[in-house]
């Protein structure tokens, strides 16, 4: 059961920071990193299969599907991005933070104004 | 009945597409970033439902094809123009490789009575001297065109030898010399980054 060693890994690295936070004041952030990838890595394989069915019934339909793949690539950028930002948010650096969400919008901007452009151009020239 | 299977199309994408956006908003996370992503699917649902109207004044438009348009080059595909880009580099070098050998040939068939079946072309490949051969193995055999036409000449089939190393058959020779100076004089390259082996003809030939 996947859930279950999710869910005992989260409470076994809470655990730990709890008791190493008085003793070694530097160590929590390293498990809370660690937790959060292998995390990550054990719901990578479940994760490829929601996207499939996402993009296999994307596809099915009359989108686009470059743009499709789009909204998918700004979730997994923001994700990321949060990941980053919390784990220097937990180690008390907020102003590192800003900056890597900085960093994440700007990027999701760039991946997003061709679209904003294109339908601009739809729309002038079905008016025009 | 083309108007509804018009709508009937329409109708299908606009709920396809809710559902999809209902899947992604529960994949989304929670924080700064959530509007971002919000912009862009409402965008996508503009474009969904204002895309029929395109259809219905025949304009050709193609959002994948603007949307690459405007795109930064590199947003799309990095890893693929790469490696077109490596390829592209290797063919280029190719050519040019080949261009040589084929000057090569000319060079020596014209002015010797040698002729050329094939070449080893290492070229540098800094900045500063990008290009320029660095060294040059040539493997050359006796011209028979010079000679009599009407002669037939016959060449004694040896033992057929397969997988040995080129070089064992070349020999080097004494009138490499002077090849090596042709070639150095008309491609300035120093003389002992030339390298030439001679194919000699076997014993058993016969001459009419």
């Amino acid at each position: 059961m996947e859930i279950i060693k999710i869910v005992s890994l989260g409470i076994v690295a809470t655990v730990l920071i709890v008791l190493l936070k008085e003793i070694r004041p530097e160590f929590p952030m390293f498990i809370s990193l660690l937790t959060g990838l292998g995390i990550f890595v054990m719901i990578l394989g479940e994760l490829s299969y929601v996207i499939e069915t996402l993009s296999s019934l994307a596809r099915r339909v009359n989108i686009e599907f470059a743009y499709f793949s789009t909204i998918l690539k700004i979730i997994g950028m923001a994700y990321i991005v949060e990941f980053g930002a919390q784990i220097s948010r937990d180690a008390g650096q907020e102003s590192i933070a800003m900056k890597i969400e900085l960093g994440g919008k700007v990027l999701i901007m760039v991946l997003a104004i061709p679209i904003l452009l294109a339908l601009m151009e739809l729309i002038l020239k079905i008016l025009s | 009945m083309g108007v509804i299977s018009f709508i009937n199309s329409w109708l299908k994408d606009i709920v396809v597409l809710f559902i999809l956006i209902s899947i992604a908003e529960l994949i989304m996370p929670k924080g700064n970033l959530k509007k971002y992503i919000r912009l862009v699917i409402g965008l996508l649902i503009i474009y969904t439902i204002i895309s029929p109207f395109a259809r219905l004044f025949r304009l050709d438009f193609s959002l994948d094809k603007v949307v690459f348009n405007y795109a930064k080059p590199e947003t799309f595909n990095s890893i693929d123009l790469e490696d077109f880009y490596l390829k592209q580099e290797k063919q280029i070098e190719k050519i040019y490789l080949d261009k040589i050998i084929e000057d090569l040939k000319v060079l020596i068939e014209s002015d010797t009575d040698y002729e050329l079946v094939d070449g080893d072309i290492t070229i540098l490949k800094d900045e500063d001297n990008y290009g320029e051969i660095d060294y040059l193995t040539l493997y050359l055999k006796e011209n028979k065109g010079n000679k009599d036409s009407d002669t037939i000449y016959i060449e004694k089939i040896g033992t057929i030898k397969v997988n040995l190393n080129l070089d064992k058959e070349y020999t080097e020779d004494e009138d490499d010399e002077s090849i090596k100076l042709l070639i150095s004089n008309s491609y300035g390259i120093e003389k002992d980054k030339i390298s030439i082996k001679i194919y000699k003809k076997g014993i058993g030939e016969i001459n009419e």
